[in-house]
């Protein structure tokens, strides 16, 4: 968590610039992860419910005969689930060295994010935790959250 | 190295005195060795226990009666261990140099009279005896004492006078291919290794590791060819040997024209190396003996330091020509052995299990079919079939055989004898059975803990005690492996006191884990040494005891998947079985539904499934729900409450109850029905979320989704937790369910 203490906030945020993979969750709003860290995108498949797991964990997946967990982000972030559609699908990212899915309403593109359009994550008090959130990508249109995709997963695999 | 232990060098002399129809004494010849191997300082030494073990194999085939000519073979494994002896003397390859040789020499000269012992008595008893083979091993004891010392006395001999080449000595004869393809593997590590030195030396010249290594290479090379009946590959050796002795003891430098005739004599053995890999004994040619007259005598022929640097002398090439392999045939097979990362292994035993399973729903896709169009049918099954046996096969990939372990037993168990001064005999039986890996490397230590039982428990303590029995005053412990089914069991038995029912009553009921024995089945009782806290030795003592028991035996056991069993009669000894998988990445188990969920139910665990009449269900206030079975109450375990499955059956006499064992007591575990057997490859489910209670792993079930396999242990546990809170919260689940 104090990771990122001790550094120029500005000079982190500009650094951010590069390839995310943008999708929605939920029916509106639009999440980015660097490109880096996403495997392949597939479509749902069975989930296996795990007993015991974390709430925000559904499951898990054959992924071509290697088991992988299935996270549901919109539980974790309090977002309602989308319109059910035939664009939810899984993205497989891998996350302190392991592969893990999470689930996406729909995915949108690859986009080129510059670092100057990238500001810090804002401050909403004690309360609400933005340690999940890389910053924020604002386009005359729009607005992207980032996510660093490792913190967003469920709190055991950072204990890992 | 241990004063106790026989040295190599007296067991190459003991060996050459048994007869080859002496099985016993064979036997016990070969686990002496196999005990010597397992220890320091030869298991730290690659070639010599790489030499020894193959002494052990071919010993193995002799006692099996599988060798074709016992007397042979006998004076073959003689030769190939006084090799190993030589090999394994310390510093014998970079130490002083003269005295080594001398040793090396001098040793087999004096056990020269012994090997063919029993030969001429062959012959004077039977001098008719005209069976050939008989007459052909005669000849071959009556020669073999020239081939054994010719190639242990280069420096004896005197460099001048270069010993004659052992190669004319020994007859032609078919060699072993089997073992020399696992020869050409390590001889061309060997080669490699020679090769580094070698180039090494050029830069760093007398350095005595890098000559150490080259005269190893070419040493070991020499030996275990000569043991392979591959004359050609011995003889070119040998001859190099000859040239690196010198380099050994200082007498040329390793630079110019010897380290070029060094570096062919290793090219030129590549080349015969790969002959043999295509089971072809090289002949020996001109170009060759050409090559051999330059390696014994460089200087005769113009060859030194410096001068013709880099040249190579005039024969040499023409000698690499004849031992590179025919133009047009095949490419040269390197290596016959590779060593492979274990998680590629893994990930390819993964996609095969992929395959299997995609297979199995286009072949059932096809068998809907109604017309069998273009035969596609049959065509389907035939990959079936292949997928099959590559399935088979990608399973046996991580098995290995039980050797080692066994041998670290053997270690054992003689330490023990040696500590309680009790004389034991251990005997070794299908050591070359497979397992998987990770078993093998788990099952070591309940194995051993069992020996040292065995020795120090089982056995009499003292000769004495023995005599008094009307046994021989050695003790015997045999370990042996059967390989039965999908099972493996391995036994480990003595000859002991066996043990005796009474007295581990008597010591239960003194420890409170029975209350009496009346009633109570012998095996039953017997079985009581398996819980917690039993020990039967009235003395703590150095080597055994000391509390932590058979049960700490049984626990590892059943954490692989195996059970235990114990057979012992007074006064005859005592057996204990472990029933054992071949692997843990397979399970057997029993693919049941709760509710939408599926699971899959270790079959080991399993003591019977039944669909409970009415009046065998009861309810005990504060205590919960029970199954009568056959006069005893078990526990019933909802594993649609522990798991927070909303959909499942809530009667049990409308669902299924499967009584498992949960280590000794019964639970009833409710399920909505059983959908079959079957057979499961077990996966982790990552360290995503640390240990599960109640689940052992994951498992990619027929339809290609993943099911749980439950650890029966834990489900048990999570149960009586819940029925000893009054109020126990389920376990969160998700309201998200896909498809």
């Amino acid at each position: 968590m104090s990771q990122q203490s001790g550094i120029d906030p500005k000079a982190t945020w500009r650094e951010l610039g590069g390839k995310y993979l943008t999708f929605v969750l939920g029916s509106e709003e639009e999440y980015g992860i660097p490109i880096r860290h996403v495997q392949e995108i597939i479509g749902l498949l069975p989930i296996t419910t795990v007993p015991g797991a974390p709430s925000d964990v559904l499951g898990v997946i054959n992924l071509r005969g290697k088991i992988v967990p299935i996270t549901d982000l919109r539980q974790k972030f309090g977002i309602a689930a989308g319109p059910e559609s035939s664009q939810a699908c899984i993205i497989v990212v891998s996350a302190h060295g392991m592969s893990t899915g999470i689930i996406a309403d729909r995915v949108r593109e690859v986009i080129e994010i510059k670092g100057d359009t990238i500001e810090p994550p804002p401050s909403f008090g004690a309360d609400v935790e933005v340690a999940h959130i890389l910053g924020i990508a604002t386009t005359s249109t729009r607005a992207r959250i980032l996510l660093d995709i490792e913190r967003a997963l469920p709190e055991s695999s950072r204990a890992a | 190295m241990d004063p106790l232990l026989p040295t190599l060098d007296e067991l190459a002399r003991r060996l050459a005195q048994i007869s080859p129809g002496d099985t016993s004494a064979l036997t016990a010849l070969r686990n002496e060795l196999a005990c010597a191997v397992a220890q320091p300082p030869l298991c730290n030494s690659m070639a010599p226990a790489a030499i020894a073990e193959r002494v052990l194999a071919s010993i193995d085939k002799l006692v099996a009666g599988r060798a074709r000519s016992p007397a042979q073979a006998l004076a073959r494994a003689c030769k190939l261990l006084r090799t190993a002896a030589v090999d394994a003397r310390p510093g014998d390859m970079t130490g002083p140099l003269v005295g080594a040789s001398t040793a090396a020499a001098g040793s087999p000269r004096r056990e020269i009279p012994a090997p063919p012992a029993s030969a001429p008595r062959l012959t004077s008893e039977r001098p008719t005896q005209a069976d050939p083979e008989n007459v052909f091993s005669l000849e071959y004891m009556e020669l073999s004492p020239l081939a054994a010392v010719a190639p242990e006395t280069p420096a004896a001999a005197g460099r001048d006078q270069p010993a004659p080449p052992p190669a004319e000595a020994v007859p032609e004869e078919e060699p072993d291919w089997e073992l020399a393809e696992q020869f050409v593997g390590e001889a061309h590590q060997y080669l490699a290794d020679a090769e580094a030195a070698l180039l090494h030396l050029e830069s760093t010249p007398g350095d005595p590791n890098a000559i150490g290594t080259i005269f190893r290479a070419f040493h070991t090379i020499k030996g275990v060819s000569a043991f392979m009946g591959l004359s050609t590959v011995t003889a070119v050796a040998h001859s190099a040997e000859t040239l690196l002795s010198r380099m050994r003891d200082g007498e040329i430098r390793c630079s110019g024209g010897y380290a070029s005739l060094a570096l062919s004599s290793i090219d030129v053995l590549k080349g015969l190396l790969a002959q043999v890999a295509k089971r072809v004994a090289p002949k020996m040619t001109p170009a060759l003996d050409a090559l051999r007259a330059r390696l014994t005598e460089p200087e005769a022929h113009g060859i030194m330091a410096d001068g013709v640097v880099g040249l190579l002398p005039s024969g040499v090439e023409e000698a690499e020509a004849a031992a590179a392999p025919q133009p047009g045939a095949e490419p040269v097979v390197q290596d016959t052995w590779i060593r492979v990362r274990t998680d590629r292994l893994d990930r390819l035993i993964d996609m095969v299990g992929e395959l299997v399973i995609a297979q199995s729903i286009v072949s059932q896709e096809t068998a809907a079919m109604v017309d069998a169009r273009s035969g596609l049918h049959r065509k389907v099954t035939q990959a079936d079939k292949i997928i099959r046996a590559l399935q088979d096969l990608s399973m046996s990939l991580r098995m290995v055989p039980l050797r080692q372990t066994f041998q670290k037993v053997a270690r054992v168990v003689r330490d023990v004898g040696q500590k309680s001064g009790r004389s034991v005999q251990f005997l070794i039986e299908g050591d070359t059975t497979e397992m998987d890996r990770n078993m093998v490397d788990v099952i070591a230590d309940p194995l051993i803990h069992m020996a040292r039982n065995a020795v120090d428990h089982g056995l009499e303590p003292n000769a004495d005690a023995r005599k008094l029995a009307g046994k021989s005053t050695q003790g015997t412990v045999r370990l042996a492996a059967i390989r039965s089914g999908g099972e493996v069991v391995l036994q480990l038995s003595d000859d002991g006191a066996g043990i005796d029912p009474a007295r581990i009553a008597k010591k239960a009921i003194e420890r409170g884990l029975i209350e009496t024995a009346a009633g109570m089945a012998e095996a039953d009782i017997l079985a009581l040494i398996f819980e917690p806290g039993f020990s039967t030795r009235d003395e703590v003592t150095d080597v055994s005891g000391r509390g932590v028991g058979m049960d700490v035996v049984k626990r590892g056991v059943e954490a692989l998947k195996g059970r235990i069993e114990i057979s012992s009669k007074i006064g005859e000894g005592t057996t204990f079985s472990l029933h054992l998988p071949l692997t843990l990445a397979i399970t057997d188990g029993m693919l049941v539904r709760v509710g939408s969920q599926r699971y899959v139910i270790p079959s080991v665990a399993i003591r019977v499934s039944l669909r409970p009449e009415p009046k065998q269900l009861s309810t005990i206030s504060e205590r919960g729900e029970f199954l009568q079975l056959r006069g005893e109450l078990v526990p019933i375990c909802r594993l649609h409450h522990l798991f927070g499955i909303y959909d499942a059956q809530e009667d049990p006499a409308a669902g299924l109850l499967v009584v498992v064992n949960d280590g000794s007591k019964p639970v009833a575990i409710l399920v909505d029905e059983v959908l079959g057997q079957q057979q499961v490859v077990t996966k982790a489910l990552g360290a995503f979320w640390g240990e599960l209670p109640g689940v052992a792993g994951g498992a990619i079930l027929g339809d290609g989704r993943v099911g749980l396999i439950l650890d029966v242990i834990g489900v048990a546990g999570l149960a009586r937790q819940r029925s000893s809170h009054t109020r126990m919260r389920a376990y969160p689940t998700s309201s998200f369910e896909l498809s």
